[in-house]
């Protein structure tokens, strides 16, 4: 009889958990090809939480680059800032998304230049300590005409 | 007696003051000699040699607005009719020479177009510079793997043959109308 319970007691907690895991969606995730010559470049996506408690994206990580963090742009009289932050907040049952004109993941110091339509797995860490492993494509918002 | 040797002190402090503050003010942003990888040159050559003269400010370790501008540049430097295109100058002024090396810069300008002219000036004289054009920049310390990072207006600045201040555009204005603004002021 315990061990039934001890299995069951198990399989739900599991289930809780991995349920918890699946209210974060994301999508849409890309990453901007930038000249060979500039070492930083942005990752942009939409992350959607449909559980019923608010999530923070606290960090990221990969390896194809030595650092990743969170910032903030904003534009105020025609000068544009740019500024680090520690959490990207996602409340429950809304979305999120990072792209160029607002909240998003900064790269820095990239070891090879990102290629248009390559792939590139990043993991993000939530302030509940869960992660998600993902794929960033990249992507090109300039085409060369030579 | 003391009273004098303080009031003329004073006096001189001031017509100090304000001397230093006029030659500040007198720092000849077109003259200046700014770095190019065909050499030195100057705003005012650059603008003596075209009809209309397109300036925009930024740095490399500038992830979205810079690579935009200079796309949304290159995009309208191929859309432009050649008659107009040879009458006109695309300058990018980079506010980052502690970081960024001319021979990055002018990589970095070839990537989105060869026409687009790259060009380097001593951050000592960068902020006199920049005034002149009515670009502000500013250096922002950041807790970051980046030391810091450069906040700064995004407008492209234009000039006339004679230096003559034509128009702003603004960030963010598609290129439809950046090329209609380059057509509509050579005529």
């Amino acid at each position: 009889m315990k061990k039934i319970l001890i299995t069951l007691m198990l399989t739900l907690n599991s289930y809780a958990f991995s349920s918890e895991l699946e209210a974060i969606e994301i999508s849409s995730p890309k990453i901007k090809v930038m000249p060979p010559v500039s070492k930083v470049t942005a990752i942009y996506l939409n992350i959607k939480n449909s559980s019923n408690k608010d999530i923070a994206l606290k960090e990221v990580k990969g390896s194809f680059a030595e650092s990743f963090e969170l910032h903030d742009m904003s534009m105020k009289d025609g000068v544009m800032r740019m500024n680090k932050v520690d959490f990207i907040n996602i409340k429950k049952q809304s979305e999120v998304s990072l792209n160029n004109h607002g909240l998003h993941i900064m790269v820095f110091e990239l070891k090879s230049p990102i290629k248009d339509k390559d792939e590139y797995e990043i993991e993000l860490i939530f302030d509940n300590n869960q992660t998600k492993k993902i794929k960033v494509i990249g992507f090109s918002a300039h085409h060369n005409h030579h | 007696m003391k009273n004098i040797t303080l009031g003329l002190f004073l006096i001189l402090l001031i017509t100090f003051s304000y001397f230093y503050q006029e030659g500040k003010n007198s720092f000849d942003a077109f003259n200046y000699p700014i770095s190019t990888a065909q050499g030195t040159t100057s705003i005012n050559k650059i603008t003596q040699e075209h009809e209309v003269t397109l300036i925009y400010f930024g740095f490399l370790s500038c992830p979205e607005i810079c690579p935009t501008t200079m796309s949304t540049l290159a995009s309208v430097i191929q859309d432009l009719p050649p008659e107009v295109k040879e009458k006109t100058a695309f300058v990018f002024i980079d506010l980052d020479p502690e970081r960024d090396s001319l021979e990055d810069i002018t990589y970095y300008t070839n990537y989105f177009h060869k026409d687009i002219i790259a060009a380097s000036i001593p951050y000592n004289d960068l902020k006199s510079f920049t005034k002149k054009f009515g670009i502000v920049f500013k250096k922002v310390p950041l807790d970051s793997n980046l030391d810091y990072t450069i906040d700064h207006s995004i407008d492209i600045v234009v000039l006339d043959k004679n230096k003559k201040f034509l128009d702003v555009i603004h960030h963010g204005s598609p290129r439809v109308v950046v090329k209609n603004r380059i057509i509509e002021a050579l005529k």
